[in-house]
């Protein structure tokens, strides 16, 4: 039985309907009388709260019909309200691992982002933040007028900011880092009383502290902090009286890293070797054998087995947002709650929390947020957890990008196997996207014959579809990931030109005739384009007279290659004021006149390509075909300030 | 049977019942509806309970106690005069006044009540809890967190509205914030945090011990009737400050006179690192509850230390609010206790709210992690049931064993919030034996139950033979066993109460031996004749002679207190 069944209603958003389903059940089911099924009840009733932030009822029609258009070149995003909500929800409840990381390491935001959070402050429904006197008024004051919220709320923000700075400013001047009394007036600060304040600076502190204890960070080292002010700090927010609540959003070593420095070796766990307990606890030293009970990572427990096991209640257990603060992901502003730098923790909680239920949305939004968003690598484990537990409840988008990490990961999970599982997963389902980024994964990393290729690419040839074409031709040029077939390649770089207009045609023309690839040496490859220029009459459009000198020189007719050159650059200054402004056209008048210097030389206009760059663009059609899948989720806005760069 | 509830606080304890429509508070002997948790033995004997004892710290100081509640479900001995106790035993007899008082008052036997813990109370203090009910000879129905049953009876109270509201519960010796929820008769706890050594008692000894410092004085160079004459007078500070600005206090300690002019301002110094302390755990509620402050319906402040303006201006920064208590606030919980009384039985008038509490600490085992291929990191803490959990809840963890040929594994049991065992509470452990196999080929199933009272239940079970081990955690210091529990009650029986009929009359003496305590000179003289002649007409057992002494007496001995400084 799912959550909803349990509470004898239909998936809703309406929190007001969970609770009075909850309220009504709980009276026949007490917790007094019947402990177990009341565990039930409760269980479901906090997994309904939580997945109702991501029921968007409006949406779940217009997403279906979405899903089937789906085209393959339209990477403008319309809707995709909900999608994989049906999923979330029935899976949800009985799957919900133990335990999940998020890393808040941040990566620097733009301002748009910036403007959001303070967005996110402003609609808070607080009463009563007063004016900066108050800030040192011990008396209470109480305002609740709507328009001074919203200065009061930039306030906070700005405190936050003010306060992180000062911070920065004390660890980076050698003589003040370690002056005890100046971090202590640091913290008398009245406005740390402010408890929405101090939460938010609770974990941005201690990020910054889990940074500059780094060794990277050597401005702060000469002479370093010393640990009793990292202990002075840690007290202060607490940190290492709840733990536990740091452990939601950072990884062991951060925390160890933190808390042995302030602590000393005291805070950090001890390190036991198997081995030597074995030679000491053999015979009747049993004594020696115990404590021993260990734990495969949990989530991979969670993720490769047991899911008869009964089910067991999110790791975490946080009642529910009003729906003004976060109302439901499949909303891009929410989305930029989670994936901005300044993202708001109570958002990501929530994502988490749903996550955790099973939500594949919320899977693959954490998913993404952690492999590529914020931070490099040491979130990238919790970021391929995530979307392995999206990608095995169905979730193609994971599947597509996993295939996609597993190739490019820069940390050592590189693992083609894995990508190919993936990808293959993601093409038996059917995704549009999945045999391109398999065939360019197989071409990348491994081998297959040209028939092969053709077969996975069957549907996109049939499509005429430009990426397609260009793979193969690429392929079969450079023998990548198959034996090397000029004839063949040719044949593909023609269906190329031909599936678009005579643009197309042009690039690729331009391509054959001045690429310095030794394959394409006296093959006249480019000479079949000529014709494209000139019938039914010859082109006046100058790139397109540069191009068709070009192919002259490629076939070893300088002279007219030159004289096509001194057509083009006549062609170029007429057509040039109408869209050139004269700096441009300068640059480019001398671009077109040194290539008739070239041809009056008898040498061809050569432009480096190799293997290599041929890769390079199959990597980044890879990308592209991700970053699509990515856009489509999170919308072009949240997707821009992830770092997806495959480089 | 009426349903009783009883407020088991620090320093002041309250017994309320239900009447059918709203609970009441039932007073004692002498007429107050709260009764200090002061235990004194006098000179014959005799038992003494409540204002009486109260008044006994200072002129008895080696035969009274109060402030014991902080030792439950710990094994140390009180002292009171020749004989020792347990926080629990004593807790007993504070609960055996307060059921005599309720019988008196109701004309009924009572047996069953609903005691009020607080929430941050661990494993062994609620059970110790549950065993001072039994000693006092009250079935314990049911422990109800303190801040729980402040916002239950501030629900009740207004039931009509839905909402979010936050109780700070500042008692004599504890601290307790809980994150409420009231919906559609569902009266839910998210979150509880707390510092179970932190209190208005606490406020109090550190202006004691300021005043001592700003004169030079060691408490250790002072007798124990003096630092509790001292600490009397730091209350008496406290209180007045509350209302005034300012407050002289002064005192004469060994011949000499010391004062202290103490202002807000100088007390808001003194007490700064105590209020420091309450931060940490209302942050901590708030951050697992989830909920925005200003989400919040309403901030409500329960126990008698949060009257001080101090306390109330820290909680309006932190909130940005005027924090509410239109109950008041040393009554609260012991109102809100019968109400769960009633409810529990499912009381007509009560019939349609249920009530649901959390587990407030996270419970868990000590595992290893594996590190590198042979190498394995003990020492860190598995949660089983994660805090704030609703409870009555069971949870299981399957654990394997980490080297090959293992024969045992030991489930050591802890309580806490950090990611290293070290630094959590160990409650206990239980070892199993597992069968001769390969490392991580044997696993247990580790289940926790944690029930309505909040006390734990660990079973561990083996999974290749199905056998099972089962076992209420105990910890080597805590909590009486059954023996232990049966002794008390014989030594406990043994104990002469004073009757409850003269209540009035030992009060009166009380007082004025504490005034004789401390006076001075010419004026001890004369309370010493006042009291040696109110006892002569006591011993005389002439109740009308002794009824209007007692009047005179009392009259005296307060005119005299009045200008005791003067």
């Amino acid at each position: 039985m799912n959550c909803w069944q349990v509470l004898q209603i239909e998936p809703t958003n309406n929190k007001k309907d969970i609770k009075r389903a909850y309220s009504k059940l709980l009276k026949v089911t007490h917790p007094e009388d019947d402990p177990e099924s009341f565990q039930i009840l409760s269980e479901s009733y906090k997994s309904a709260l939580s997945m109702a932030e991501f029921v968007d009822e409006d949406s779940i029609e217009s997403e279906m019909v979405e899903d089937e258009v789906g085209s393959a070149n339209n990477s403008e995003f319309t809707n995709i309200d909900g999608s994989n909500f049906d999923e979330g929800i029935s899976d949800g409840f009985e799957w919900s691992p133990q335990e999940y990381e998020v890393d808040s390491q941040t990566n620097k935001g733009n301002t748009n982002e910036k403007e959001s959070v303070q967005n996110t402050f402003m609609q808070s429904d607080s009463e009563g933040w007063t004016e900066d006197g108050s800030w040192s008024n011990s008396e209470i004051i109480v305002q609740s007028s709507e328009d001074v919220a919203e200065n009061q709320e930039t306030s906070i923000y700005e405190f936050i900011e003010y306060f992180l700075e000062e911070i920065d400013k004390l660890c980076r001047t050698k003589k003040k880092r370690n002056n005890l009394d100046l971090w202590r007036e640091l913290f008398e600060d009245e406005r740390l009383d402010d408890i929405e304040a101090k939460e938010i600076l609770r974990f941005r502190v201690f990020h910054y502290f889990s940074n500059i204890l780094d060794s990277e960070f050597k401005n702060y080292s000469n002479p370093p902090i010393k640990p009793n002010i990292v202990k002075r700090v840690s007290e202060f927010f607490g940190w290492r009286e709840d733990e536990i609540s740091l452990t939601y959003h950072y990884q062991t070593h951060q925390i160890d890293n933190v808390m042995t420095y302030a602590y000393g070796l005291a805070a950090s766990p001890k390190t036991e070797v198997i081995e030597e307990r074995k030679s000491s606890g053999s015979g009747g030293y049993w004594l020696f054998w115990i404590i021993a009970v260990f734990v495969l990572p949990k989530v991979f427990s969670a993720l490769f087995k047991d899911t008869e096991r009964p089910k067991e209640e999110p790791y975490y257990k946080r009642a529910p947002l009003k729906e003004k603060s976060f109302s439901s992901l499949s909303n891009f502003e929410n989305c930029q709650l989670i994936l901005s730098e300044y993202h708001e923790l109570s958002a990501v909680l929530r994502c988490i929390q749903s996550a955790t239920s099973g939500n594949v949305k919320a899977l693959e939004i954490l998913g993404i947020k952690n492999l590529f968003s914020i931070a490099s690598d040491n979130s990238h484990q919790a970021g391929i957890d995530y979307l392995t537990s999206a990608a095995e409840k169905g979730s193609v988008v994971a599947e597509l990008i996993l295939g996609f990490e597993y190739q490019y990961s820069l940390s050592t999970d590189k693992d083609i196997e894995k990508a190919k599982y993936w990808l293959s997963k993601a093409l038996s389902q059917g995704h549009k996207n999945a045999p391109m980024m398999l065939a360019s994964a197989i071409l990348l990393n491994d081998k297959m014959t040209a028939d092969e290729v053709e077969q996975l690419l069957s549907k996109e040839i049939e499509e005429r579809d430009q990426r397609a074409f260009n793979l193969l031709a690429m392929a079969n040029l450079f023998g990548i990931g198959m034996n090397e077939n000029l004839p063949e390649s040719l044949k593909w770089f023609e269906e190329l030109a031909t599936a678009g207009d005579i643009e197309q045609v042009n690039e690729v023309a331009w391509f054959l005739a001045t690429s310095d690839i030794p394959q394409l040496n006296g093959s006249n490859a480019a000479m079949n384009y000529a014709d494209y220029f000139l019938i039914p009459e010859p082109t006046t459009n100058p790139r397109y007279v540069d191009t068709l000198a070009a192919i002259y020189a490629a076939s070893g007719d300088f002279a007219k290659a030159y004289v096509t050159q001194l057509n083009a650059i006549i062609h170029l200054k007429q057509s040039a004021s109408e869209d050139l402004t004269n700096a441009a056209l300068d640059e480019e008048i001398t671009d077109y006149e040194s290539r008739s210097k070239l041809y009056l030389k008898q040498e061809r206009y050569l432009q480096k390509f190799n293997e290599g760059d041929a890769r390079k663009m199959f990597e980044r059609l890879q990308y592209a075909l991700v970053r699509e899948e990515i856009v489509k989720l999170v919308g072009e806005k949240n997707a821009k300030g992830l770092n997806l760069n495959i480089n | 049977m009426t349903h009783i509830g009883i407020d088991l606080g620090t320093t002041n304890s309250l017994i309320a019942y239900w009447d059918g429509e709203k609970p009441q508070l039932i007073p004692n002997a002498l007429g107050d509806v709260i009764t200090p948790s002061a235990v004194s033995i006098d000179e014959d004997g005799q038992i003494l309970i409540g204002k009486t004892a109260q008044e006994r710290m200072i002129s008895h100081p080696e035969s009274s106690v109060a402030g014991f509640k902080r030792k439950m479900g710990t094994k140390s001995r009180i002292k009171l005069g020749k004989k020792e106790f347990t926080a629990e035993e004593l807790s007993s007899l504070v609960l055996r006044q307060l059921k005599q008082d309720a019988e008196a008052f109701l004309g009924a036997p009572v047996t069953e009540a609903v005691i009020s813990v607080p929430a941050y109370f661990n494993d062994a203090q609620r059970r110790a809890t549950k065993v001072a009910g039994e000693l006092a000879g009250l079935k314990v129905e049911r422990l109800i967190n303190e801040p729980t049953a402040a916002a239950v009876a501030y629900g009740v109270h207004d039931r009509e509205q839905e909402s979010h509201f936050l109780v700070v519960d500042l008692g004599g010796g504890t601290f307790d914030v809980s994150v409420l929820e009231l919906f559609e008769g569902v009266m839910e706890v998210h979150a509880s945090a707390g510092d179970n050594f932190l209190g208005g008692d606490d406020f109090t000894n550190e202006i004691a011990s300021s005043f001592l410092r700003k004169h030079n004085l060691k408490a250790k160079q002072l007798d124990k009737a003096s630092i509790n004459q001292l600490k009397k007078l730091a209350q008496k500070a406290k209180h007045a400050l509350s209302s005034n600005d300012e407050y002289n206090l002064k005192i004469t300690l060994k011949g000499q006179d010391y004062e202290l002019l103490l202002t807000r301002d100088s007390l808001e110094k003194i007490l700064s690192e105590l209020t420091g302390r309450l931060k940490a755990p209302i942050e901590r509620a708030i951050r697992d509850s989830n909920i925005r402050p200003g989400e919040l319906d309403d901030v409500l402040l329960v126990g008698g230390a949060t009257r001080m303006p101090l306390i109330r201006s820290l909680i309006g920064r932190i909130f940005r609010r005027l924090p509410a208590c239109t109950i008041d606030p040393d009554q609260v919980v012991a109102l809100g206790a019968a109400v769960q009384a009633a409810l529990k039985s499912r009381h007509k008038a009560l019939k349609d709210i249920v009530m649901t509490d959390i587990c407030p600490y996270t419970l868990g085992v000590e595992i290893a992690q594996q590190v590198s291929a042979n190498q394995h990191q003990s020492g860190y803490f598995l949660p089983v049931i994660d805090r704030n959990t609703t409870i009555p809840v069971s949870k299981v963890q399957t654990l394997c064993t980490i080297a090959n040929n293992q024969k045992v594994i030991d489930c050591s049991v802890y309580q806490g919030e950090s990611r290293l065992v070290k630094n959590n509470i160990k409650l206990g452990n239980i070892e199993v034996k597992v069968p001769k196999n390969k490392a991580g080929e044997e696993s247990v199933d580790i289940r926790f139950t944690y029930d309505i009272n909040g006390i734990l239940e660990v079973s561990v079970k083996v999974v290749s033979t199905g056998e099972v081990k089962r076992t209420i955690i105990k910890s080597e210091e805590c909590s009486l066993s059954e023996k232990e529990i049966e002794e008390s009650l014989k030594k406990l029986e043994k104990l002469k109460i004073h009757p409850r009929d003269q209540a009035e009359n030992r009060l009166s003496l009380a007082k004025a031996e504490r005034l004789f305590e401390e006076s001075l000179g010419d004026k001890r003289d004369y309370v010493a004749s006042l009291i040696a002649q109110f006892e002569a007409t006591l011993n005389s057992q002439d109740l009308a002679k002794i009824s209007s002494h007692k009047a005179e007496f009392d009259e005296e001995i307060s005119a005299l207190e009045e200008d005791v400084f003067a």
